[in-house]
């Protein structure tokens, strides 16, 4: 069973492993269990539970369509979620994450456990009902290639994305060429454009990448921007149905004539 | 300005059609790089976001016509692939028209010459290509 437990200071959550029943009770449930759990089913041999708010259900449909993890393995216990909570960069306060703002399903659209309505909050059901009805657009007019400079190039990103789980990576230096070289990741910003490539039509908005960011780059934004157009294109929507393909990896049967 | 700076991958067929143009002494402007691949499907976005990396003012793409293909049209995922990629270049402030596609088969070689002259006059007139320069979306 994955989920989250009580972190090291209080405001987080950290991911947590249990096995028995009795360790159950390390398990929590608030608005810090910001991280995403779906990559750790990736290559699970025996049946998992999962705790999944809306971003990690839509990832592991994803998942299960990308055929890395198999449904009957799994077993989804999917809470309302009302957003996950970071600290502000201006203000002392605690505010809700970008991307949990911009989020339009905070349930997950595959489950067999549902939970629905928290009850630690008292107006929870109402403001969730308001928060999912408005999903805010993405912010425009950001100016890309100066956020792109305070990269460092950790790698964080992929490593905390739910999706990127190729093992020979494009960008972190590690795909195999003719003659050896350095392993280095990509310069910048193809990097960034590169990964917001292989995000489009992908990527679900849980915010992994920009949580684990160090340089607070609004990565979200731009993959949204993105998604924004790939709907727009092929009107399609990642992370909503598992018997959808993905327009742009798999060739279609059909020969439309030109 | 010079000519501008332009790398254009063609799947085999429309490289045939590059060839065609040779044979037939048609001229197209000499800042073109031809680089062939195997198939237009197999050019993943890397390659075109490197070309451009790499100094590159425009990239073209030359497919095969879906309706030349048997029965699947992979040239249709190049499309949809390299539109999506045209918004992203726009969101971070690169003029899309820099990523050009042509539909050129085997035989033609004066299409091909005609496509790409047109495409590197539209090139031309963006001016050279600061890849880093932080700039608004498009």
């Amino acid at each position: 069973m994955i989920g989250y437990e009580k972190g090291s200071s209080p405001g987080r959550a950290r991911p947590c492993f249990v096995s028995s029943p009795q360790d159950a009770t390390r398990l929590v449930w608030n608005q810090y269990c910001a991280a995403s759990l779906p990559k750790y089913l990736i290559g699970a041999k025996d049946k998992v539970g999962i705790v999944a708010k809306g971003c990690d259900g839509r990832a592991i449909v994803e998942l299960i369509k990308d055929k890395q993890v198999d449904r009957d393995r799994i077993v989804i216990i999917a809470p309302a979620c009302l957003g996950v909570k970071r600290a502000s960069q201006t203000s002392r306060k605690e505010i809700l994450a970008g991307y949990c703002e911009r989020c339009s399903n905070r349930i997950s659209p595959i489950a067999d456990i549902a939970i629905l309505g928290n009850s630690n909050e008292k107006d929870a059901a109402e403001r969730f009902a308001r928060d999912v009805k408005a999903g805010k657009p993405s912010k425009r007019g950001i100016l890309w290639m100066e956020e792109f400079q305070r990269c460092t190039k950790c790698l964080a990103c992929i490593k905390s994305c739910p999706l990127c789980y190729c093992t020979e990576c494009e960008l972190d230096g590690s795909l195999s060429s003719l003659v050896s070289k350095l392993r280095m990741p990509t310069e910048l910003p193809t990097f960034h454009l590169i990964r917001a490539m292989h995000m489009a039509g992908r990527c679900v908005g849980c915010g992994a990448c920009e949580a684990a960011c160090p340089a607070d780059i609004p990565l979200t934004d731009l993959y949204s921007r993105i998604n924004e157009e790939v709907e727009k294109m092929l009107g399609y929507v990642p992370g909503i149905d598992v018997n959808t393909t993905p327009p742009v990896e798999l060739p279609r049967p059909k020969v439309e004539k030109k | 300005m010079s000519e501008p700076k332009i790398v254009a991958f063609m799947c085999w067929c429309s490289g045939s059609g590059a060839d065609q143009a040779g044979v037939e002494k048609i001229s197209y402007p000499t800042g073109i790089m031809p680089v062939r691949i195997p198939c237009s499907a197999l050019l993943g976005p890397e390659l075109v976001i490197k070309a451009f990396e790499r100094g590159a003012d425009g990239v073209i793409v030359s497919a095969c016509k879906p309706s030349d293909m048997r029965r699947v049209a992979p040239s249709r995922l190049t499309e949809a692939r390299l539109e999506i990629l045209r918004s992203l270049l726009k969101e971070v402030g690169i003029e899309g028209e820099r990523l050009q596609m042509a539909w050129i088969s085997s035989q033609e070689g004066a299409k091909f010459a005609e496509e790409v002259s047109k495409a590197a006059e539209r090139i031309a007139s963006l001016g050279p290509l600061e890849f880093r320069k932080v700039t608004k979306p498009v």
